[in-house]
């Protein structure tokens, strides 16, 4: 892609030095920062919901403006019957290092939301919901 | 042998891999060895506790780490749960591009990515058990209909 300078920015139509923006990050940063929460918001009714907003609190405040997106899917296991598990993918730009650092975070940040939990609902933590933490760059 | 040997020959391939067959077998090994190593720690750690279904021994192994009240256990469990999607990937999914967090990977940038995740896991396995497996170490898995 040609290189767009900063005062060839201020003349192009907005929209065009937009998509250059995007293009130049890779990743189209506030689209995807902005989609989780409101999705999570509406979601809290049920206790998954809850458990994947705390987890993915706990990474926007030991983050900031490192986080670049965190996104749900649903896995299962090959071969292996009620196996379904939701999946937070939280991508960042730190260095590999501060993983372990943010998932700790995460991890203590479960630990005390899990003392008011029933069993049950420890249960199907352990069951249903995971994530991932991973680098934009590898 | 021990579950280890599993892990360090996928590491092998990896580091020398030519192929696509070769990127996706060093995944598969890597994961093998310490879905075994991880396996032998947790029984070790837990003996007194009920053997794992032969039925549903991977998801049941990650689910037994993932104490929500244990950050130790549970980063044991986040890792290979990340282990087992790119395992997935590399041995099922034939058509490329594969997928791990939402995106695309190649082959062999996957097989990079097992690489450093397997050695944190290692890590997170020395905090929760120290010391490997023994030679010879089985992971107790019966069939069962729970």
């Amino acid at each position: 892609m040609a290189q767009v300078s900063a005062m060839q920015m201020n003349r192009l139509p907005r929209a065009v030095s937009l998509r250059a923006e995007v293009q130049s990050r890779r990743v189209p940063r506030p689209a995807v920062r902005l989609f989780f929460p409101i999705q999570a918001r509406a979601l809290r009714t049920s206790f998954r919901a809850e458990v994947l907003h705390t987890i993915y609190s706990a990474a926007a405040n030991e983050l900031g403006g490192s986080l670049v997106s965190g996104s749900v899917t649903t896995w299962s296991q090959p071969d292996e019957a009620d196996s379904t598990v939701l999946v937070l993918d939280i991508v960042t730009d730190t260095d590999r290092a501060e993983l372990e650092r943010v998932s700790r975070s995460i991890l203590d940040a479960i630990a005390k939301e899990a003392e008011s939990w029933t069993d049950a609902e420890k249960q199907d933590y352990s069951q249903r919901i995971t994530f991932t933490l991973g680098v934009s760059e590898p | 042998m021990k579950p280890l040997d599993f892990y360090e020959l996928g590491r092998r391939i990896a580091s020398s891999a030519q192929t696509e067959a070769e990127h996706r077998t060093a995944i598969n090994r890597i994961y093998y060895g310490l879905h075994h190593e991880a396996c032998c720690r947790y029984f070790r750690n837990q003996p007194a506790t009920q053997a794992l279904n032969l039925n549903r021994r991977h998801t049941e192994l990650r689910d037994r780490f993932r104490d929500p009240t244990s950050p130790e256990s549970g980063e044991v469990a986040r890792l290979l749960a990340s282990l087992m999607m790119m395992r997935r990937e590399a041995d099922y999914q034939l058509e490329l591009p594969l997928r791990y967090q939402d995106r695309s990977y190649t082959p062999e940038r996957l097989a990079d990515e097992a690489m450093y995740v397997g050695e944190a896991l290692l890590a997170a396995l020395e905090l929760f058990s120290p010391g490997g497996a023994a030679d010879g170490c089985e992971c107790p898995a019966v069939y069962s209909s729970r």
